[in-house]
């Protein structure tokens, strides 16, 4: 049996990195790990926030979750929310970090024109898109009018206002997956795609055989960061929209915050958390599988 | 090392000592949303809080927080037992406060004092025969129509419509197209959009003088069942169908109808004149509005929601309620009562509050003031929300329901089929 032995010198080097290590860690236990178990907890009880006191009901919660059916609209915004954005927030990313990482003049206006949205505020930026898409008072009906095409209730529309947030939730964020992208971009080594042109390959065949290869594990942390941002929509839909109309823009986060925070229904929130956090884990652990597979590098 | 230490912990023990010293003995905290609203309000209420200091030696320590936040301050408050001493509140949340025993029932002295002075109709604010709020911001929701545009059309701008159908019929000859057949003026202006409680507050007056209710019965805490899915709530919700579709006198896409009446884009919609007509003044003033009771049923009355905001109540976790109930006591006295009216919206020319105090609309500013004298007219019909736990829910899914039927994406009997039934379900809840 192999034992080893630490100096004095070495212990003292860990017990400093664990006290360096120690603050950071007991405000993620607090703050972070304990309200989730406690979180699960609630979902078995019937929680008074006012007297800070819950009776036990088992089950109930899980149960009145299957029959409620403005939690599966939430569920069912949700998913159609993340499965168009993600798909075009990562192609759009990908196509621009693509076109930026080309040497031209002006790319560092342009590039920072892109990612500009993101860093502003996203409850500012949200309060002018929602006055953009008016459909009365607004500026895109109304250029849409000059230029005699047909017009939109945008926000206001049952069937186009989950569009609508969609298409201002590109706009904000595709600086921040182009970014991260031309990041990963510059990681591959120039010399592959000489050699490539020696070979004769097309653009085509260089991109598909060399950078989205390479570009795997940047691919992989856009595309879980994209979908846990995606799933856990709330600001720009909160401050456009409130779910509405009739809950054409519900969301599971939103109606978490309903829950809790309007209706004071805090151990039923709680169960709408879980569902939540249970779908988001699982989806990113099928992402992580799928595409972490297949890792590559030359 | 020693020394540093005996420095730090004397440190320590001085900002512990000034932390609680912020909220001096003889205080009363106070959380309202108002001067979120306007200046004028904040200067009014300010000129209070001093005066009542001045005279009594206790202050008035206030904490401002927006409409939207304010219940959930609140909510956090109680919870964290930080909550005030006195909460000036919407009255349609006092049924969720009311359930967990969070509000104190006025003394009985105080209460008598309180019915002496109440104008007649806000005696419907009793809850079971108590008292638990004095009310200062009071909505009475009536139908404000543009007399030019009335003019305009050849209708007569003193006799608005009264039923139903003449609501129709005026809609319908004030609504203007454009050439490609679209509504470009609204003959009534819809609310839909927001909140779905803010559209069913909007909408309460037809729910109402059709013979239907949110609740029966609506003065039960707890319980109940649903009372809109019947033949009057049908004619109710199937009135804005009617107007949207077959009349095309109303339409969606338009801005709240708050603003779309002040831009001209509609020329009668159903508020509080309260919230709107100093904007009148100061967004449109060459504006000639008329203020009517809403248009009742063919065989209904006319009814009008009569809520309060702000109103103000002492929280039964309060270790001052004497203290708090003396404040509240300082708010009944004919002078504030008279001040408030006339100072808030002090910059719109005093448009403000309609008094609680009955001898105060005797005062020959409020006997003459046309405004003033309308919002009188419109208590004849004030009808309260029914004071259930769980109205705010009811809100939300009537409401929901609602819009989605005049939306057509379902027909209207089985919008009110299924929000009875979620309806019941909420309310069969402890």
């Amino acid at each position: 049996m192999k034992v080893k032995i630490v100096s004095p010198l070495e212990k003292k080097r860990w017990i400093a990195a664990y006290l360096f290590i120690a603050p950071i860690v007991i405000l993620f236990v607090i703050f972070r790990i304990y309200p989730l178990f406690y979180n699960f907890v609630l979902t078995f009880m019937k929680w008074n926030v006012f007297k800070s006191e819950g009776t036990w009901v088992g089950l109930n919660n899980y149960i009145k979750l299957i029959h409620d059916e403005t939690f599966f609209c939430a569920l069912k915004n949700t998913l159609l929310y993340t499965v168009i954005f993600v798909p075009v927030q990562i192609t759009a990313g990908l196509g621009i970090a693509l076109l930026l990482n080309v040497k031209f003049p002006g790319r560092t206006f342009c590039r920072t024109i892109f990612f500009m949205p993101y860093i502003v505020t996203l409850i500012a930026t949200a309060a002018i898109w929602r006055w953009l898409y008016h459909p009365a008072s607004g500026l895109i009906n109304a250029v849409l009018e000059r230029l005699n095409l047909p017009t939109c209730l945008w926000l206001h529309g049952i069937h186009t206002a989950l569009g609508s947030v969609i298409i201002y939730s590109l706009w904000q964020s595709i600086g921040y997956s182009m970014i991260i992208f031309l990041a990963g971009l510059q990681t591959i080594p120039q010399r592959y795609y000489e050699a490539a042109e020696i070979d004769g390959a097309s653009k085509f065949q260089s991109f598909t055989f060399i950078t989205l290869p390479l570009l795997t594990p940047t691919l992989l942390l856009v595309l879980v960061m994209t979908s846990i941002l995606a799933f856990g929509v709330f600001d720009q839909i909160y401050v456009m929209t409130q779910g509405g109309p009739i809950h054409a823009t519900l969301v599971l986060v939103l109606y978490t915050y309903k829950l809790a925070f309007t209706f004071l229904k805090f151990s039923y929130a709680a169960t709408v958390a879980v569902v939540f956090f249970s779908l988001t884990l699982l989806v990113t652990i099928i992402e992580l599988k799928l595409l972490g597979k297949r890792r590559m590098t030359y | 090392m020693r020394k540093e230490f005996m420095i730090g912990v004397i440190v320590s023990i001085l900002m512990v000592f000034f932390v609680c010293s912020a909220v001096p003995a003889g205080t009363i905290e106070l959380w309202t949303d108002e001067a979120s609203m306007d200046r004028g309000v904040e200067r009014s209420w300010n000129w209070i809080y001093s005066e009542y200091e001045r005279k009594t030696g206790e202050k008035v320590k206030v904490v401002y927080v927006p409409y939207d936040e304010l219940e959930k301050k609140l909510m956090a408050g109680f919870a964290a037992g930080t909550a005030p001493d006195i909460m000036a509140i919407d009255r349609s949340w006092l049924p969720s406060f009311l359930k967990n025993e969070l509000v104190e029932p006025f003394p009985s002295d105080l209460q008598k004092k309180w019915e002496s002075i109440a104008l007649p109709v806000f005696k419907k604010f009793k809850i079971k025969g108590k008292v638990y709020t004095l009310p200062y911001g009071i909505d009475l929701y009536g139908l404000n129509y543009n007399k030019n545009m009335f003019r305009e059309v050849g209708l007569d701008p003193n006799d608005p419509p009264e039923t139903w159908k003449e609501f129709r019929a005026c809609a319908k000859k004030l609504t203007k197209y454009g050439t490609d057949g679209k509504v470009t003026r609204m003959g009534f202006g819809i609310r839909y959009l927001g909140h779905p409680g803010g559209v069913v507050h909007k909408h309460l007056w037809a729910i109402w003088s059709a013979g239907a209710s949110l609740v029966e019965p609506p003065d039960v805490l707890r319980g109940g069942k649903a009372g809109f899915n019947n033949e009057a709530g049908f004619a109710a919700v199937d009135l804005m169908v009617k107007m949207l579709y077959e009349d095309r006198s109303t339409a969606f896409g338009f801005p709240d109808p708050r603003q779309a009446f002040v831009e001209k884009l509609g020329a009668m919609f159903i508020c509080c004149p309260r919230c709107t007509t100093w904007r009148y003044f100061k967004e449109a003033p060459d504006m000639d509005y008329g203020i009517a009771p809403n248009p009742r049923a063919e065989r209904g009355e006319h009814v009008t929601n009569l809520n309060a905001h702000p109103t103000l109540c002492v929280t039964s976790t309060s270790d001052k309620k004497v203290l708090a109930f003396k404040f509240i006591e300082y708010l009944m006295r004919p002078e504030i009562q008279l001040y408030i009216p006339l100072t808030t919206n002090i910059d719109k020319l005093g448009f403000g509050y309609p008094p609680f105090s009955k001898s105060i609309w005797t005062h020959g500013w409020f006997a003459s003031n046309p405004y003033y004298i309308k919002t009188l007219e419109l208590t004849k019909y004030a009808r309260i929300y029914p004071v259930n736990v769980h109205l705010a829910e009811v809100f939300e899914i009537f409401g929901s329901y609602m819009v989605k039927a005049w939306h057509k994406e379902i027909s209207v009997k089985e919008a009110l089929a299924k929000a009875e039934k979620e309806v019941n379900a909420v309310l069969a809840e402890e």
